[in-house]
């Protein structure tokens, strides 16, 4: 595949967007002689500081030796890893006639799909559109857990997800939200430059995080009680009267409901729930409500609690109450870019029958981000924002992975007996992992397509290679949750029996018979039918530029009203009420500790040498973060008789995980936090599944019912009890620690 | 809340719009567009300049390149 000779400062180098995480930075890469040798900063000044060593790592990911090559197929035991090499073709053709039987005898929706689009990025929503076209709704993704939930809750509210405008902002909230230099640096970078300018940035946070050691105002709330939180900040605005009064009174419902509510949270409430001194509370939420121009940045905290829908609908209601939505400053309700044909319209979510879709796991007991809601929200969808279906960063019509699992393992409420994974290391990827475990050797087929080999792949019938963003051309968009269009370059060949996701779902869908919605024949033919109602190519946007933004608009509504089903911001959710939950925010509390196990456990956090599950193989990462830390603070430690860098035992009612301790002052009192998404490449054919279940926080978190929260079926992952103790040095230890 | 004028919201929006013209033209590819200007007169001193330490891999600089012939 050629590139554009004229697009680029030499032969040698190209732009590029990193997915080595999910935030997409804009990078230099280079070559020589056909393969990737360095990653660079962008030379534009406005791009350069954005790159984190991760991305710097790009060729020692790109080409590490245990990269995916060709194509296996399992010839012992699921689990076993032992292959065969076997062509792409001979792959897929008995891939298709595989599936062809489970959907003929179990029905479309008994196949699944769970897959990361950071990861695999040139999907095109395709994986929706085969999907769609064969009947099955069961597609879920890492976004249910984060980002994209967050995306459903939101639009139950005011019909989008916001974008906060950093560039202009006086004030930013951050919930447990902690952007590092080398983890979410773009909003690391904005956030300082908002700083000096003079922005206050108030932090909310068990721990002292980075951001909050050098925050304006620290609040330091038990962890899970962001939405009692939130509902105290509402208190001191609204019996204050520092809301937006022509806002509320002119576009929005359900204020006064919302007062009422709000007054059952008086601040001493809220301090003995949250354990921060109702001063700082109150301080807090003036700084909020007064500034000129605020924003509460997109957090994966409030996405992972037991009252998580109540929380980001908390955030939802900050943002309208205070005037601070679509204006500058705050944050913009960007709609879909109409120089970019959106993945809502490219998956066909018409195709699939009203029926096939009321089957989607999730559907009846926790439909928030499912087609259910989807559904709801359709009409007014299309009258505000021109199409019908709204799949911002890919996560508002999506199967509930804890029911998905479930029906895996049990059957229950119908069976789903094939499961592709597709840039998307599932077992350690969601709660409970042993159930996902179950349900994964109780498939009639699995498929995996990965860059490396990863506990999930090994328990497939087949892995594909995949291929990497320095291998591809790309157009981004982050999913329609920005209208910005930023170019990333094909730099070097991948491997030959590798395929993007783009041709994995084209394939099979002309070996399934309906090749005919699958019409491009390359990934530029594509993306030239994504920009074609800008009037260009992909040729002609890779000569053009490195990026573009829409020229913003403010204030939209006032032409178009809110695509909800009232037309304005619905503080009081007609859809919730209509689904039979509470239409108002609430706080629910979370597990509580006991004598056995005294401690508030949170997990999910990220590690800045690694982007959730991967990178454990890759020497220059694995170096700055060798092995899991878990942290504890030092009278804790003390009560514990444990020391700094002793090995530990962690346990909860669902799981154990063993891992070094790190004593940290800045951690709270009677709290554990464990780094997310940890297993050892390097014990393959040493341990089942590479260590998969010895330092995984997926083991600790329950999905049972009654910890879930009620309208997504979010489990709690910040504050389920748990105890610690000293622990032998694993007996792997010797391996883990000399790798070469 | 703090309120802004009339004026002073409509002078941010159009501050905002214009902001957003600028970037896509400094985006913008070609040596004559501003974008070249900018990588001409800046990039030796922001960008072309040796990488911040953190983001260097010294020790194990490309070890991997042995089987990019797969």
């Amino acid at each position: 595949m050629s590139t554009s000779e004229a697009a680029v400062d030499s032969p040698e180098t190209r732009h590029v967007v990193c997915t080595i995480c999910d935030i997409g930075c804009q990078m230099r890469a280079e070559s020589e002689d056909g393969h990737l040798t360095r990653i660079r900063p962008h030379e534009n000044p406005m791009l350069a500081k954005n790159i984190c060593y991760k991305g710097t790592a790009a060729p020692h990911i790109h080409n590490h030796k245990d990269r995916l090559r060709r194509p296996l197929k399992r010839v012992g035991e699921r689990g076993a890893d032992q292959w065969e090499e076997i062509s792409y073709a001979q792959a897929m053709d008995e891939i298709a006639e595989r599936l062809g039987k489970v959907v003929e005898q179990y029905g479309p929706e008994a196949f699944a799909v769970s897959t990361s689009g950071w990861n695999t990025q040139t999907t095109h929503s395709l994986d929706r559109r085969f999907m769609n076209l064969l009947g099955s709704p069961n597609w879920t993704s890492g976004v249910s857990l984060c980002a994209g939930n967050t995306a459903a809750v939101n639009r139950m509210t005011y019909g989008w997800f916001p974008m906060p405008d950093f560039g202009s902002t006086n004030c930013i909230v951050l919930f447990g939200h902690n952007p590092r230099k080398h983890s979410w640096t773009p909003i690391y970078n904005a956030i300082n430059s908002a700083r000096a300018r003079g922005a206050k940035v108030i932090v909310l946070d068990p721990r002292i995080s980075d951001q909050a050691e050098v925050a304006d105002l620290h609040l330091r709330l038990r962890t899970g009680t962001d939405a009692a939180m939130c509902l105290g900040w509402l208190k001191v605005i609204i019996d204050e009267k520092l809301y937006d009064e022509d806002f509320v009174r002119d576009w929005c419902v359900g204020f006064e409901e919302l007062r009422k509510r709000v007054d059952e949270y008086p601040l001493e409430r809220v301090e003995e729930i949250t354990g921060v001194d109702r001063e700082l509370i109150a301080e807090a939420a003036r700084v909020y409500a007064t500034a000129d121009g605020a924003v509460i940045p997109w957090t994966p905290i409030t996405d992972q609690q037991i009252s998580s829908t109540s929380a980001i609908r908390l955030h939802s209601i900050l943002r309208a109450l205070t005037g601070n939505l679509d204006i500058v400053g705050g944050e913009t309700l960007g709609g879909f870019n109409p120089d970019y044909i959106p993945e809502s319209e490219i998956g066909m979510h018409d195709a699939i029958a009203p029926e096939q879709r009321a089957k989607q796991l999730g559907y009846q007991d926790h439909p928030a981000y499912t087609y259910r809601v989807a559904e709801m929200l359709r009409e007014p969808t299309e009258k505000v924002w021109g199409y019908p279906w709204a799949d911002i960063v890919m996560g508002c019509q999506m199967a509930n992975p804890s029911d998905l699992f479930r029906a895996m393992d049990t059957g229950d409420p119908y069976p789903v007996k094939a499961f592709f994974a597709l840039g998307n290391n599932a077992l350690l990827s969601y709660p409970n992992q042993h159930q996902i475990h179950r349900g994964m050797l109780n498939q009639d087929l699995i498929v995996a397509h990965e860059i490396f080999m990863t506990p999930t792949a090994m328990l497939a019938d087949y892995v594909l290679p995949g291929d990497v963003f320095t291998e591809r051309n790309h157009v981004a968009d982050s999913w329609s949750w920005t209208t910005r269009l930023t170019l990333s370059q094909k730099v070097v060949d991948p491997p030959a029996e590798a395929s993007s996701t783009f041709e994995f779902w084209t394939d099979l869908a002309h070996r399934m018979g309906f090749g005919e919605h699958f019409p491009w024949k390359t990934l530029e033919d594509i993306l030239d039918y994504r920009l074609s109602r800008s009037g260009r190519t992909f040729r002609d946007f890779e000569a053009q530029t490195f990026m573009e933004a829409r020229p913003p608009e403010f204030r939209k509504y006032r032409k178009t009203g809110f695509a909800t089903p009232s037309g304005k911001v619905e503080l009081s959710s007609s859809v919730l009420d209509d689904l039979g939950f509470d239409p108002l925010p609430y706080h629910r509390e979370g597990p509580t500790p006991t004598a056995e196990f005294p401690y508030r456990v949170f997990t999910g956090v990220r590690e800045d040498a690694f982007f959730q599950t991967g990178q454990r193989g890759v020497e220059v990462l694995r170096r700055k973060s060798p092995l899991p830390k878990l942290f504890l603070h030092p009278t804790d430690a003390q009560v514990e008789g444990l020391s700094d860098g002793d090995w530990v035992r962690l346990e909860t009612e669902n799981g154990h995980v063993t891992a070094l301790l790190s004593v940290q002052p800045s951690m709270k009192e009677g709290h554990i936090r464990v780094p997310h998404g940890w297993w050892y490449p390097e014990l393959r054919g040493h341990e089942p599944l590479a260590g998969a279940f010895l330092s995984s926080d997926a083991v600790l978190c329950s999905d049972s019912n009654d910890l879930l929260d009620y309208e997504q079926g979010i489990p709690h992952f910040k504050g389920f009890p748990g105890r610690i103790m000293a622990s032998e040095a694993p007996e792997q230890l010797p391996r883990m620690l000399n790798r070469e | 809340m703090a309120t802004r004028s009339a004026f002073t919201q409509w002078r941010a929006e159009k501050r905002s719009w214009l902001m957003t013209n600028i970037a896509n033209r400094l985006f913008r590819k070609g040596e004559g567009g501003v974008n070249g200007l900018l990588r001409r007169r800046m990039a030796p001193s922001r960008t072309d300049a040796p990488l911040d330490p953190d983001l260097e891999h010294p020790d194990l600089e490309h070890p991997d390149l042995e089987h990019r012939d797969e």
